[in-house]
């Protein structure tokens, strides 16, 4: 049974039935427990509209969306369990911070779980460690730490509650290169070693080919393509009529292909592509 | 539910109460109330409603949007009404019930001070209806000038107020943005009792502050790398011009309004 599916997912901002003011149309896909998707699109495309659908925080129109085979809107009372399995990361995370300190904030989410003491300290110890974030930070206040470090404290705020489903919305935006890094390869951990269902979104496909299990790529409120990060890159031409760029260096690559060189196509990160290219050099010089 | 307050009331249109500058507007207004107050034929009062009407036909104003307006202060108008109704005195008692008693006068004046207030605020919307709240603080920044020569701060009031007025949607935006992230962190704003509710406010409004005047920050660093100073004479991009339209509504209000005193004093 898949963790998330969506049926026919249809969502109008304001009320009428204008097929302008969709912001989603028939909106169908189903993840897999475990899988990292990421969600691709243009500005507007409606990917941050999807993604609020998936923890109640906006009401399909039309459509069902179930999380662990049950329908969320079906009753009520099941709002706050979907809260509390669907973590959802927003755009620019660090301006909810709010509490004295750190460690606080980061215990604010288990708090309203209603986790016993213990249990939230270690929470709170476990996801600080997840996001690299110090001892003697965690007692700072959050308005006297850098940008990247807010970033990643809003971050582990969300990891401590645990979620089945973790759900972020451009996180790394606005951060320099060694801090987006960072945030990166925290997700990836996350998916990696605690087995979580990851749902990435971003306008850079640099960000999840190296990372993400399926690709799901949106335009004017529709999926255009749901499909492996491989399948995906192939078309390069579809991706690059919809203002998507590939990854600067799988472009390279591909300039590289069309000039005869023997390069595979599924490369998405510089120290594969570093790689390839030696080995061909290698063996230009042995000829 | 926040995007529902209505910020400014501005309708965009065409119309000549559109076009003409903020200050004909504004003082027009204000003389129009003045009158209001000195009106106590009825003669008069149907010509009042008349020429709003009219105008607010001219500016295709819908009668919804119009009378609106008039809800908030309904129960308000209501109550006193009937307070007025029954504690007036004076004029020949037309119906009495135990210790209550209702005359001719009375009822004659509730009337009038009815009809008086929706006029004040068909009138007064009239203005925000049709001119953009940056234009109507230029206008009074325009007409409050002469204060600045007795050390009034003009200049910076009107740039505080214009500021204030910019920043309200952006606000609002930001709201409903942390309302939505601290609702996926758990915080249940629908149930409780009012104290949990009200600490439910602290995670908003926390960060809503502090966004707030990181923002101010922002500004005052841009506009100081902008040369803006307090006390030095700026020029406008957009500047307020009267035209020929000023005039022939100036004309139009004259007339109005000796058609007004001529019907209440002298008829």
């Amino acid at each position: 049974m898949p963790i998330i599916e969506l049926k026919d997912v249809t969502y109008v901002y304001d009320g009428t039935d204008n097929l302008k003011s969709r912001a989603i149309k028939n909106v169908s896909i189903s993840v897999e427990k475990g899988e990292y998707i990421g969600i691709i699109g243009h500005t507007g495309s409606g990917k941050s509209t999807l993604i609020q659908h998936l923890n109640c925080i906006l009401k399909p129109t039309y459509g069902k969306v179930y999380i662990d085979g049950v329908d969320i809107w079906e009753d009520k009372k099941n709002l706050a369990k979907t809260r509390k399995k669907v973590g959802l990361v927003f755009q620019y995370p660090e301006y909810q911070l709010f509490e004295e300190t750190v460690e606080k904030d980061i215990a604010f989410g288990p708090k309203n779980l209603g986790l016993s003491t213990q249990e939230i300290e270690k929470r709170v110890m476990k996801a600080a460690q997840m996001v690299e974030i110090d001892q003697d930070l965690l007692l700072k206040s959050p308005f006297e730490i850098s940008g990247g470090e807010k970033r990643r404290a809003a971050i582990a705020g969300i990891l401590a509650m645990e979620p089945e489903i973790l759900v972020l919305d451009e996180p790394a935006a606005g951060l320099d290169p060694l801090g987006k890094e960072k945030i990166l390869k925290i997700i990836d951990n996350f998916h990696k070693y605690e087995k979580r269902t990851v749902i990435h979104v971003t306008h850079s496909m640099e960000d999840i080919a190296k990372y993400a299990d399926k690709i799901l790529i949106m335009n004017d409120g529709e999926v255009v393509s749901y499909d492996s990060v491989d399948n995906t890159f192939k078309d390069v031409d579809m991706l690059q009529n919809m203002g998507l760029d590939i990854p600067q260096i799988t472009k390279v690559l591909f300039k590289l292909r069309q000039k005869g060189f023997n390069i595979p196509s599924n490369i998405y990160t510089v120290e594969d592509a570093v790689n390839v290219v030696k080995n061909i050099l290698i063996e230009k010089e042995k000829r | 539910m926040i995007k529902d307050i209505t910020l400014g009331q501005y309708s965009a249109g065409n119309s000549i109460l559109h076009k003409i500058d903020p200050r004909t507007k504004i003082f027009t207004t204000v003389v129009y109330i003045f009158f209001l107050f000195f009106i106590d034929n009825f003669f008069c009062y149907a010509i009042n409603f008349f020429v709003i009407f009219f105008l607010y036909s001219r500016c295709k104003i819908s009668l919804k949007m119009m009378f609106n307006n008039i809800k908030p202060i309904l129960p308000i108008l209501i109550f006193t009404s009937i307070i007025n109704l029954f504690t007036l005195r004076d004029g020949k008692i037309i119906f009495s019930f135990l210790f209550f008693s209702i005359t001719d006068r009375s009822l004659l004046f509730i009337f009038m001070i009815f009809c008086r207030i929706v006029l004040l605020i068909f009138s007064s919307s009239l203005l925000t209806y049709t001119t953009l709240p940056i234009d109507l603080t230029y206008g009074i920044e325009k007409i409050l000038k002469p204060l600045s020569k007795i050390k009034f701060p003009v200049d910076e009031i009107s740039m505080m107020i214009s500021i204030a007025i910019r920043f309200i949607p952006t606000l609002i935006s930001e709201t409903e943005k942390i309302i939505l992230a601290q609702k996926s962190r758990g915080v249940d704003m629908e149930s409780g009792n009012i104290i949990k509710k009200v600490k439910c406010m602290i995670p908003i409004l926390i960060p809503l502050f502090i966004s707030a005047f990181r923002r101010a920050d922002e500004l005052a660093i841009a506009m100081e790398s902008r040369c803006y100073r307090v006390g030095q004479k700026r020029t406008r991009y957009k500047q307020l011009k009267f035209c020929y339209l000023d005039l022939i509504f100036l004309f139009g209000f004259g007339i109005v309004v000796s058609v007004l005193v001529l019907v209440n004093w002298f008829l």
